[in-house]
């Protein structure tokens, strides 16, 4: 687990990029993925990553088909989806805020690492809310699907609008207008930095082509 | 009529919940602070939700409803009439249960929280299941309708009821309680002064005559 959340945005842009630049890239962020991270018990989440997953898989599918550039694209776009989820699962309240003011300092740092922490916490209650509905379908014995999704939809949209006007009445009472006063803080363990040059190499990696860093006939 | 939890604990991350107990006819109340695993008690003695180890036994063969705490999670019809008929009943005697009964077109999303809680609780109660499972009834309601419920839930003569709340000033007369602490669901005896517990709980009432 990285619990420094400069160093773990840091190493996710890096390894984005990478993952996206080349099919060798995508390659070493999967083995980084492999070293560096929970693997596997980063999906325990949610099973919104199984879903991307398979989303992934349907194209790469179709593209190799089509026009025989799938592999390619399904080992660059997993590599990233691995990376995405990892930053994910690795997320805690409250993170964005620290970050952002670090980064942008205790005005516009302030503004969007609130903005940051109540959208993964509206994400957050919106999976919760479609779970409960799932279930509370399941005791009617009625299943979720297309036909009534707008249904769940409905609800899923009320109770997101509910919770953001409790939000913005709480902030209004408190007297927020803009920016806040707040000190980062942030706890950095040797792993953390481990894990963040290795994410670097990878990017470099990706950008220097292999002659580079081999002497090949 | 029983149900057994037989060393259930879910664990989440960093999160855990340990069940060991039995819920016998009467009605039980389970208390706890938010966060400390009511609602996922709830879907687990529904069956609704696997425990990460151990069992629940349900003896006899009950009949199961839970209600959730939030009543739009229910909702599967866009009419009162539809939402009514979704339960399998029947609407008209329902909306006149719970004063509806001169908007049977309206949607039900459109109704207020409490007119919201009101009909879904109508609706589950007219089920007459054997186990009943409430996730915080008494929320979104006012104190009239509080006490109406408490009135309903007293004159269920037969099976279990198990109430998930924070609830201290409304309640039906209480067989058994039970607190979720630190983790534990721990069980409290016929009233929550048994033993060294503290009384923090409004006084027992007298079951009234059905």
């Amino acid at each position: 687990m990285m619990n420094d959340i400069r160093i773990r945005t840091g190493a996710a842009f890096i390894l984005s990029l990478a993952a996206f630049l080349n099919t060798t890239g995508a390659v070493a962020v999967m083995l980084w993925w492999l070293l560096f991270t929970r693997r596997f018990k980063s999906f325990n989440r949610s099973s919104i990553p199984i879903g991307s997953i398979v989303m992934v898989s349907a194209i790469t599918l179709i593209l190799q088909a089509l026009y025989g550039t799938g592999i390619s694209y399904g080992i660059r776009m997993s590599a990233i989806l691995l990376v995405a989820i990892w930053l994910w699962s690795e997320q805690q309240p409250g993170e964005f805020l620290h970050l952002g003011v670090w980064l942008f300092g205790r005005r516009w740092g302030f503004e969007l690492g609130v903005a940051a922490d109540l959208a993964m916490l509206a994400f957050d209650d919106l999976l919760r809310d479609l779970s409960r509905i799932r279930i509370a379908w399941r005791i009617k014995s009625i299943q979720l699907t297309a036909g009534n999704l707008s249904k769940a939809a409905i609800v899923l949209v009320r109770r997101t609008i509910e919770r953001a006007t409790d939000t913005s009445e709480l902030l209004a009472v408190r007297g927020y207008q803009r920016g806040g006063s707040f000190c980062p803080a942030f706890h950095t363990e040797s792993g953390d930095f481990l894990g963040g040059i290795a994410a670097v190499a990878v990017g470099l990696f990706a950008i220097i082509p292999v002659s580079g860093f081999f002497i090949l006939p | 009529m029983r149900i057994c939890l037989n060393r259930v604990q879910i664990l989440r991350d960093d999160w855990f919940l340990s069940a060991d107990g039995r819920f016998c006819e009467g009605t039980h109340l389970v208390s706890g602070r938010i966060g400390s695993g009511k609602s996922t008690l709830a879907l687990v003695m529904a069956g609704l939700f696997s425990p990460t180890s151990g069992t629940i036994e349900y003896e006899g063969s009950p009949s199961t409803m839970l209600s959730l705490q939030f009543p739009e999670y229910h909702v599967t019809g866009s009419t009162l009439i539809e939402e009514c008929l979704s339960w399998g009943l029947d609407p008209s005697r329902i909306l006149l249960n719970v004063e509806l009964e001169d908007r049977p077109d309206s949607d039900p999303l459109s109704l207020s929280r409490g007119e919201l809680k009101r009909l879904h609780l109508a609706c589950v109660l007219e089920q007459q299941n054997d186990i009943l499972l409430l996730d915080e009834p008494f929320s979104a309601l006012d104190c009239d309708q509080k006490m109406r419920l408490c009135n309903q839930l007293s004159k269920r003569t037969s099976g279990i009821t198990v109430i998930f709340t924070h609830e201290q000033e409304f309640l039906p007369p209480i067989d058994r309680y039970w607190e979720i602490r630190e983790g534990n669901l721990m069980d409290l005896g016929r009233s929550p002064g048994d033993g060294n517990q503290i009384l923090y709980y409004g006084q027992k009432q007298e079951r009234p005559e059905t």
